[in-house]
């Protein structure tokens, strides 16, 4: 009997993050969705700054969403390792993720450095598992991580055969914005990564997010299906629910860039000044595009949010022993 | 020839189609020099298959090396010099969508740090990092480097699941096409180390050792006027080094009478001895007598190869090693491949205490070497490829004041490359690459200071 075509796995995304807004959280919490309806496969997840309780709350968050299982191979589910830069600018405690972890001790694995996994090999190997062409990076935090995968020449070829498209949370590009957090705090890293990154670059700035907040009240009524929620937990200790939702949309555009949620500007190049300015210049042939809102997605996109990002854990399948 | 009473460190003992070189003697740095002669530095990887029980490889700490888990026991006497890695990860061993066939990629990585391509025919995986280093200062002794091996060399057919034997049964590659087959045959090794370098059939070499002279007999010319000139520390050091020649020889020798008294029409090369451990004992002997001489600085030691069913009867396991390590959580399984993989550092034990008991300067043979024990799986039930059984024995000592600091157990952050390590021991070796394989740097934390 002939079989017919296999359809094409789902993309890949790995998620690198600064973890300095409780948007973030719900970034990744929005890729446990897709991941968990099979619409993207989450590959890895690494952590730009570098603090261990931020990697750790990650990892939590993981176990959270994986569950637990049981089975042949029996024990907890496996979870993906997070990897932590060493070099990372931001390194200081936020409300953000100690707090859940103080409050309701989500368990993780990780006290100690060697806890964590190299971010570099996390995302490099993470592409190696994938077809050519079908994942995607999205950054949401300073590009550290990202400009040594890059400056790696052997890394070269596995970047441009298997990454489609990087796509970054950072910057700016409003008239008169104020130095964006992710960008001005390792502007060497963004140039390097921006100058020398070898495939499409779509920048998502703060002013798309900041028109796209995640909705505070569903944090209320579309979670409570857990007595305990590192997301929530995140949201609250925090406590700025107008914060822009800028990796937000980063996802929804990465994992659905089909679904024409958003506009692109034309090629050009994303420039960033010595005190983090972001500033787009059209240039024909060039390998940046920045997100454009269109207003009349804003419904779409928030109600896909939070379709996402509140979604329940899904188990994963229990694995049997090969006979 | 001898010339001179300042020796030459490469001077050599000849004979009728013998040339034995000799270990570093006093006699061949002045005194007042001594204390600044530096050291060549070896390396050496030792490679076991089909994984390692590791709940007994893996000590439950970090830091200084106290109690050893009970497969690396055998070590315990020099475990000050020893550093035991964790966490080390070769992503080219992995699927990468390339389905089943752990064993032939793990094996093809280890050394190369590529994904191997997935070929019974036009097989390709990379330089290794022993080639790397034998091209750059493999001109300087007589082998740039040497390859070794207890278990069938096959070099062709399908060893795992559409993987090429030359994948399982080679850890040197000498180029991404072109893979280094390891000498199985101790007589084999012997005359090359020894000898003038000519190929002989099983039959000659049969009728040659009924008649045979020891190799020493047909240098004893220049040995006696070498030993004339030396003091008393230099002649102790030379009979040492000549009767660990002469031992091996005889054990050969010996070896070849057994077998043939065994069965003339034996699958195996004619000098190999029917006892594993005998046959790991003579290869690592004359690895020991090829560093102690400089005849080389680089070298691969193939224990057995991926998915091998070889079976350990003298350990009364008669089930072969593969299978076995498949057990499923069965703990009479679990029992036997952890016998078989405390069989194997046990081997290496005595190897390692052998390079610690060879002196060599004010140090230690050992001292001056960086001998690798590994595989290129972790959990051979599972087939996993990260935290990868991985030590380190020696410090690597060049005598410039860089060293190793062993005795510890240290472990590496999840998903470090194993190729990080090997551009460390490239460093110590002076070949200096920017990267290697799947490398992201360098494996920090390994020197003093």
């Amino acid at each position: 009997m002939q079989q017919g075509p296999q359809s094409p796995p789902p993309l890949g995304i790995a998620f690198d993050t600064g973890l300095a807004h409780a948007a973030d959280v719900l970034a990744l919490a929005m890729l446990y969705g897709l991941n968990g309806r099979n619409d993207a496969r989450l590959l890895a997840v690494t952590v730009s700054g570098s603090n261990l309780q931020a990697a750790a709350f990650c990892e939590a968050v993981g176990r959270f969403y994986a569950g637990p299982v049981s089975g042949a191979f029996g024990g907890a589910a496996r979870t993906l390792p997070v990897g932590l830069a060493i070099d990372g600018k931001l390194s200081s405690d936020l409300p953000l993720f100690t707090a859940p972890l103080k409050e309701h001790s989500y368990p993780h694995n990780i006290e100690k450095m060697n806890d964590t996994a190299d971010p570099v090999a996390v995302i490099r190997n993470a592409l190696t598992t994938q077809p050519d062409g079908n994942a995607v990076i999205v950054a949401s935090g300073p590009m550290n991580t990202l400009a040594h995968l890059v400056a790696l020449k052997a890394s070269h070829e596995t970047i441009v055969s298997k990454c489609k498209t990087l796509v970054l949370a950072i910057g700016d590009f409003a008239p008169d914005a104020e130095p964006e957090l992710y960008a001005r705090t390792d502007v060497a890293a963004a140039r390097r990564v921006l100058a020398d990154w070898p495939t499409p670059i779509v920048v998502c700035g703060a002013e798309v997010g900041r028109a796209l907040p995640y909705p505070a009240a569903s944090i209320a009524a579309d979670f409570a299906w857990s007595t305990a929620h590192p997301v929530v937990d995140a949201w609250n200790a925090e406590n700025s629910p107008n914060s822009p939702g800028t990796p937000l949309a980063a996802v929804i555009f990465a994992a659905k860039p089909a679904e024409t949620y958003f506009k692109l500007s034309e090629p050009g190049r994303v420039d960033i000044a010595a005190d983090g300015r972001t500033k787009f210049t059209p240039s024909p042939g060039g390998n940046h595009r920045h997100l454009i809102l269109d207003p009349a997605q804003k419904e779409r996109i928030t109600e896909e949010y939070v379709k996402l990002a509140s979604a329940k854990p899904v188990p994963p399948p229990i694995r049997r022993p090969r006979p | 020839m001898i010339t001179g009473k300042t020796l030459s460190r490469r001077t050599l003992l000849r004979g009728m189609g013998a040339a034995v070189a000799l270990p570093v003697l006093d006699c061949m740095t002045p005194a007042l020099h001594a204390s600044t002669v530096s050291a060549p530095v070896r390396m050496a990887f030792v490679y076991v298959p089909n994984g390692i029980i590791m709940r007994d490889w893996n000590p439950s700490y970090e830091g200084a090396l106290s109690t050893l888990p009970r497969i690396l026991k055998p070590l315990e006497p020099m475990r000050d010099d020893i550093l035991l890695l964790g966490n080390l990860t070769h992503n080219g061993g992995r699927a990468l969508l390339d389905g089943a066939g752990d064993h032939g990629r793990c094996c093809g990585a280890y050394l190369t740090g590529v994904h191997p391509k997935k070929t019974t025919v036009d097989i390709k995986a990379g330089i290794s990092c022993d080639q790397i280093v034998a091209n750059q200062i493999g001109q300087q002794t007589k082998f740039p480097s040497l390859e070794l091996g207890l278990e069938d060399a096959r070099q062709a057919g399908d060893c795992d699941s559409g993987y090429s034997c030359a994948y399982t049964n080679n850890l040197a590659w000498k180029s991404e096409t072109q893979p280094l087959p390891p000498v199985l045959d101790p007589r084999a090794l012997f005359e090359r180390l020894f000898g003038d370098g000519a190929e002989l059939t099983p039959e000659a070499r049969a009728l040659q050792a009924r008649n045979r002279r020891s190799i020493l007999d047909f240098v004893s010319s220049d040995t006696k006027r070498l030993e004339t000139g030396l003091g008393p520390s230099d002649r102790r050091k030379l009979d040492e080094y000549l009767t660990s020649i002469r031992e091996v020889e005889t054990r050969i020798s010996r070896a070849e009478k057994d077998n043939a008294q065994i069965d003339p029409h034996m699958d195996k090369p004619y000098g190999v001895p029917a006892d594993f451990a005998e046959h790991f004992a003579m290869m690592t002997d004359m690895m020991t007598i090829a560093f102690q001489a400089d005849l080389t600085r680089v070298a691969t030691f193939l224990v057995t190869h991926e998915g091998t069913s070889r079976s350990y009867r003298e350990l009364e396991i008669p089930d072969g090693h593969h299978p076995l390590t498949h057990h499923r959580g069965q703990a009479e399984l679990i029992e036997k491949v952890t016998k078989i993989n405390a069989y194997h550092l046990q081997q290496f034990a005595a190897w390692i205490q052998k390079l610690k008991n060879t002196r060599e300067g004010t140090g230690s043979l050992l001292d001056h070497s960086m001998i690798v024990y590994g595989a290129g799986l972790s959990d051979g039930n599972r087939h996993t490829h990260e935290d990868l059984p991985t030590l380190i024995a020696g410090r690597g000592d060049d005598g410039r004041g860089n060293s190793f600091k062993t005795g510890r157990r240290i472990v590496a952050r999840k998903e470090t490359p194993m190729c990080n390590m090997f551009l460390t021991m490239m460093d110590r070796m002076g070949v200096h690459a920017e990267e290697f394989g799947d490398s992201t740097g360098r494996l920090e934390g390994l020197d003093l200071g």
